[in-house]
């Protein structure tokens, strides 16, 4: 009976079976699976690692910044950065004057939220195009936490969230251009530092987003309020060029990464059924699924009291 | 059949695949050549039948457990669609290869064409079903179902390559030539 069973022709039925079994079974049964998997990625990286190398398939720092010098990339990465900076802090000057006003009412926001930057390497992406998740080496050791934790390239250009659980060495970025990755909310900028009109974009699969503009004047996660007049006094959404950029501006995601880049304006349209309503197609500046490295930014601990500050809370 | 030597190769056409299958899509299709279903189509073409399909039925396993699904929250991983596809394939050119002039580079890339739309439909008919009552992740079926024909036409194109580099390989990997059995003193 036993040689029976070990017999690699059943063995290759019982196999079919468990597999057939597995491919239907609903997440919540077949979510052990998950565990093999990380180990096959691990074995896979440093397989798929020489080749990425020899044939120079991933984005380098090089590559995203070509036909500059090094000191003028680092100008304009900081540039970038300081412009982001100089956003968040505009809106969080208009947010703070509100809680002012929340507080004296007794309500409680805590919206500084420090993070903690560090470059890590992606070492893989998924085997299936279906799927564009990438495989990045910082897990929990380095701090990552699902969802509060944020993937950017240079700086300010925003790559994707942590989802699903982290292992110790890895974690998965979801890149917000994959169809999985659903709806996300941003802001276009007329200026550097001057709101245009919020837009609903969708991922459309190719890379890009496609979605409407808001003809309304909107109340950003930042504290701040999207235009719904241009800079000429017109209509918001009239003002809307191909090459603006698009800023994140959603609830949904972490406070730390809103007024990161999303991409920039490559078309607007207008929609035949309704001539007030315009559509944007919105690219990131980089393919996002072909980087090399990415910049974690992951939820700082807070910092510890400091004594003056101890002294006024008191000590009971 | 060596399965030391058939391990190696696979493992180096996992990694190759994992590699160069993003950079060699058409734009940001999911149209992309494999180089796994052509020597899943080799061994199936020249081993005994089931080392061929236990050959598949690894393969495309570890492809399965290679590819993380997400809904922008949680991950998953759905083990099935891969590896029986790739054994539906590899199933196929058992079926048929009696019929086939096996040492061809031609019959080779015809047979990756077939396996890897073979193996293409059947995955999406089961993310197409499991669509129906998990949102676990995102699948447009039908426009996987376009991309993966398609691509089954670029695997083909890829096992033609592999074919010169398979086949000189053959005595290695340890299969018997199928001339032999024509032309030896088998009584």
């Amino acid at each position: 009976m036993s040689r029976r069973l070990l017999n690699p022709r059943t063995a290759l039925t019982f196999a079919i079976l468990a597999l057939i079994v597995l491919a239907f079974a609903p997440p919540r049964l077949a979510g052990w699976v998950g565990a093999f998997s990380s180990p096959i990625r691990t074995v896979l990286a440093p397989l798929s690692r020489p080749f990425e190398l020899v044939l120079g398939l991933r984005l380098t720092d090089r590559e995203l910044s070509p036909n500059e010098s090094e000191t003028l990339s680092l100008m304009r990465q900081e540039r970038d950065g300081y412009l982001r900076e100089t956003n968040q802090l505009r809106a969080e000057n208009d947010v703070l004057r509100r809680v002012i006003a929340e507080l004296q009412q007794g309500l409680e926001l805590n919206v500084n939220i420090p993070v903690r930057q560090f470059q890590a390497p992606v070492i893989g992406s998924s085997m299936e195009l279906s799927s564009r998740l990438l495989t990045v080496r910082a897990g929990v050791r380095e701090g990552v936490e699902p969802k509060a934790s944020v993937a950017v390239i240079r700086g300010v250009h925003l790559v994707g969230r942590v989802v699903g659980e982290p292992s110790d060495r890895f974690c998965s970025v979801l890149p917000f251009t994959d169809r999985s990755a659903g709806p996300i909310q941003g802001v276009v900028m007329f200026g550097p530092t001057q709101f245009g009109p919020a837009c609903f974009l969708e991922p459309r699969g190719d890379g890009s987003l496609v979605g409407r503009l808001r003809t309304e004047s909107v109340l950003l996660p930042t504290g701040a309020e999207s235009a719904s007049l241009d800079p000429a006094g017109g209509d918001a959404i009239g003002g809307v060029r191909a090459g603006m950029i698009v800023r994140l501006a959603d609830e949904s995601w972490p406070q730390s990464a809103q007024m990161l880049e999303i991409g920039i304006v490559e078309s607007v349209q207008l929609l035949p059924e309704d001539m007030r309503i315009r559509s944007v197609v919105v690219r990131p500046q980089f393919r996002i699924d072909r980087v090399s490295d990415v910049t974690l930014r992951v939820p700082a601990p807070p910092a510890p009291p400091t004594p003056a500050a101890a002294a006024a809370g008191g000590v009971p | 059949m060596r399965w030391s030597l058939v391990l190696i190769v696979a493992a180096i056409l996992l990694g190759l695949e994992q590699a160069v299958k993003g950079p060699l899509a058409v734009g940001s299709t999911t149209i992309a050549p494999s180089f796994v279903i052509p020597l899943v189509v080799f061994i199936a073409l020249f081993a005994p039948p089931l080392t061929a399909m236990w050959t598949a039925l690894l393969v495309g396993l570890v492809v399965d457990l290679a590819t993380v699904w997400s809904n922008g929250v949680t991950e998953l991983v759905v083990v099935g669609p891969s590896a029986l596809g790739y054994l539906i394939g590899a199933y196929f050119v058992l079926t048929v290869r009696a019929l086939l002039y096996r040492r061809n580079p031609i019959t080779l890339m015809a047979m990756s064409v077939v396996a890897a739309a073979l193996a293409g439909v059947f995955f999406v008919a089961v993310h197409s079903i499991r669509m129906m009552y998990t949102d676990a992740y995102s699948f447009p079926a039908l426009t996987e179902l376009g991309h993966r024909l398609l691509a089954s036409v670029y695997t083909g194109a890829a096992g033609l390559v592999m074919a010169f580099a398979l086949f000189p390989m053959m005595s290695l990997f340890g299969f018997h030539d199928p001339r032999e059995r024509r032309f030896g003193a088998r009584k």
